[in-house]
């Protein structure tokens, strides 16, 4: 562990150059040094087993090149295309609308830099990001986008052992709109550690839809911090799929900073192997008037290990808010484990709350019906049934085949 | 076609059937009436394969070990059970499952998949033969259907995969005379020379319209009486109290 720390403070020494965020970045991995990794003595992370990120001295990933003949299949039609590759932005490789750019470019805008110095550095990963991000996308948009922008995030076989630290920024303005695809996907075998922090920020009346596929490799370590503040009347919706990694862990922390706004956020996941995937999401009823609703579906299969915590804080002046959380999650093998939380913290006395959480096995029933008919495959039958809801929730036909094959369970 | 010797099942050493004895050859329509809790419809997931009891004796279904077989095998081989209560399977549309049951048994009998046009106006046409609407073939299976919709359902099932031994588990009770012809007319337009059917039921009102070769009671999980049709009719008449009788 120790030697772990004293490597990653090697790296920021000998490799993240002097820039605008100098002064945050040595807090940051001050801060870093003094926590180290998460251990299962921290909350929020207790059922996490990250062993190797404690031992595994990742170095910094190394530019690489794309073979078109790889990318081009990715690329999903009728997109605006954003491709990074370990980390980096490939500007020959994309298309975008205005306002998209890399981050490295863009540390000298104050704006940008008060968020990144807003960047809560008790979260021993986000301080980590926090010293050491080499760049990023920064996706500003003013007017409703006219298509879906579709950001690729690849890791090759250069990427092998090393690990990247982004940090993004996604801004839309006041009545703007935008669809955005984050698709990361592996383009090698080995293991990697990719420690990404977003900041969405959405201006009043902004529509904010996100949908987050992590297809990583069954080695790979991501790790997926997510800053969401929402102004008034904005709209967002999340949906994340999340199936591939040895371990995965996404942290959404969600603001509501004006009322009206309404925060929509879903998902599926699929454990397998020894797979552990961990989602957290903290919603935040700061303000009056606002509406939230989860709705998480999970499957835990061999030995695999899914966690699951949402909780929603409803602070004491925001009246009127209506807040749902609903969770259903297969746990289909004796060996797997699955840890939901669902956790309301209410302080206000007139809102509407509603939750529910379940956590279940195939029916026996249903199996012997479907098996009474001649169906073979009963169990993946199911299990693609169960899946189903959030997968039509997908409305590009492309990537909706891809995710579904994702979930796909062999009978 | 099929011949049940000396059946016995239970569940947690709690005694259902008990030593059971039936032959039936190709052609031949049975009914089994008997008393509620006697052990009717176990002896329909007996045969169908269900799991959970402990069985004994021996069933040679098309002179293959059926008991050996595990239950989708059973269906491919011709086997169908219309159960007395239908489940639903949110998420899995009923035109999803009858294909692919449809395809399980052609591909066990090595016939290429059902061509999907020959398939859908095939099951167009034997939708409105069993009364309902074509927008039930895009629901999930049995999801939200009224208890006759429900035996409906397992009738047009029953008529795409045209089975050899029909199993038809009360498919009666709860369903009003309309719908008791609709079920009776779709049993009847299957019946040949080389297709049998075990009618479960508890009303000899649904053997008005399908006329059965045999009638068996079945009482404590034995066959206690057996003849033709008038022995429903004496069972109507007098219930089956003379049975303890005799
Ligand atoms: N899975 C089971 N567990 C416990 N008891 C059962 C089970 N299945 C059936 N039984 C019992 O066995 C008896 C016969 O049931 P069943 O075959 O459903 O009768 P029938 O269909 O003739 O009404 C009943 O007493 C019933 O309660
Ligand atoms: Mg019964």
């Amino acid at each position: 562990m120790l030697k772990t720390i004293t490597h990653y403070q090697q790296l920021f020494a000998n490799h993240i150059p002097a820039d605008a965020l100098t002064p945050v970045r040595n807090q940051a991995i001050d801060a870093f040094s003094a926590m180290g990794f998460p251990t299962n003595k921290t909350e929020s992370w207790k059922y996490l087993r990250l062993t190797v990120l404690r031992e595994q001295a990742f170095t910094l990933m190394p530019t690489s090149t794309l073979d078109p003949a790889v990318l081009t299949p990715l690329l999903l039609a009728d997109c605006y295309h954003v491709v990074c590759l370990n980390g980096a932005l490939m500007p020959q490789h994309c298309t975008v609308p205005q306002g998209v750019s890399a981050l490295r470019a863009r540390l000298d805008e104050s704006a940008i830099q008060t968020l990144i110095a807003q960047s809560d550095l008790s979260l021993s990963l986000v301080a980590l990001n926090t010293a050491l991000f080499q760049d990023g996308l920064v996706i500003d948009v003013h007017t409703k986008l006219d298509k879906p922008l579709h950001c690729l995030f690849l890791t090759d076989d250069a990427g092998a052992l090393t690990t990247s630290q982004q940090r993004h920024v996604v801004r839309l303005g006041a009545d703007a709109a935008a669809t955005i695809i984050a698709e990361h996907v592996s383009l090698t075998t080995t293991a990697f550690f990719t420690n990404a922090v977003w900041h969405l920020e959405l201006a009043e009346r902004a529509n904010g839809t996100y949908y987050q596929v992590f297809n990583d490799n069954p080695k790979a370590i991501h790790i997926d911090h997510c800053i969401l503040n929402q102004q008034a009347h904005s709209v967002y919706q999340g949906l994340s799929f999340l199936s591939g990694g040895a371990l995965v862990r996404t942290d959404l922390e969600q603001r509501f900073l004006g009322e009206h706004a309404s925060c929509s956020v879903k998902g599926l996941t699929l454990a397998q192997e020894k797979q552990q995937l961990d989602q957290h999401l903290r919603l935040s009823h700061s303000v009056a008037h606002c509406y939230s609703e989860q709705f998480f579906k999970g499957l835990a299969l061999d030995q695999s290990r899914l966690i699951f915590n949402g909780k929603v804080i409803v602070d004491q002046d925001a009246q009127k808010t209506d807040a749902h959380q609903h969770t259903k999650h297969l746990l289909l093998s004796s060996t797997a484990e699955i840890y939901t939380k669902p956790e309301l913290e209410i302080y206000a006395n007139d809102v509407k709350c509603a939750h529910g959480a379940t956590i279940g096995q195939l029916s026996d029933e249903a199996l012997f019906y479907l098996k009474s008919r001649g169906i073979t495959d009963a169990r993946a039958v199911l299990i693609k049934a169960f899946n189903q809801e959030l997968l039509d929730l997908l409305k590009w036909p492309v990537l909706k085949a891809r995710v579904s094959a994702l979930f796909a369970v062999k009978a | 076609m099929l011949t049940i010797k000396d059946l016995h099942a239970s569940v947690d050493n709690k005694a259902i059937l008990q030593g059971l004895n039936l032959t039936i050859k190709p052609g031949e329509v049975h009914a089994i009436m008997g008393p509620n809790g006697s052990g009717k419809s176990t002896l329909g997931n007996v045969l169908a394969g269900r799991e959970g009891y402990e069985v004994s004796g021996s069933v040679t279904y098309h002179n293959q070990d059926l008991l050996s077989l595990a239950p989708e095998l059973r269906a491919q081989a011709g086997l169908f059970l219309a159960f007395q209560y239908p489940i639903e399977i949110p998420g899995v549309s009923n035109v999803y499952l009858l294909k692919a049951a449809l395809n399980a048994k052609r591909k066990a009998q090595g016939l290429p998949e059902v061509d999907a046009m020959d398939f859908l106006s095939s099951v167009k046409e034997k939708i409105k033969a069993v009364d309902l609407d074509q927008d039930f073939l895009y629901r999930s299976v049995n999801e939200g259907f009224s208890g006759g919709e429900k035996k409906r359902n397992e009738i047009l099932q029953m008529l795409i995969l045209e089975p050899s031994l029909i199993i038809l588990d009360e498919t009666d009770s709860g369903l009003d005379i309309d719908a008791l012809k609709v079920v009776a007319d779709g049993v009847n337009s299957l019946r040949s020379p080389d297709r049998s059917f075990i009618v479960i039921t508890h009303y000899q009102r649904l053997l008005d319209y399908i006329v059965p070769d045999f009638v068996h009671v079945l009482a404590n999980g034995k066959i206690v009486a057996s003849g033709g049709k008038e022995l429903a009719l004496k069972l109507e008449d007098q219930g089956y109290g003379w049975l303890d009788n005799a």
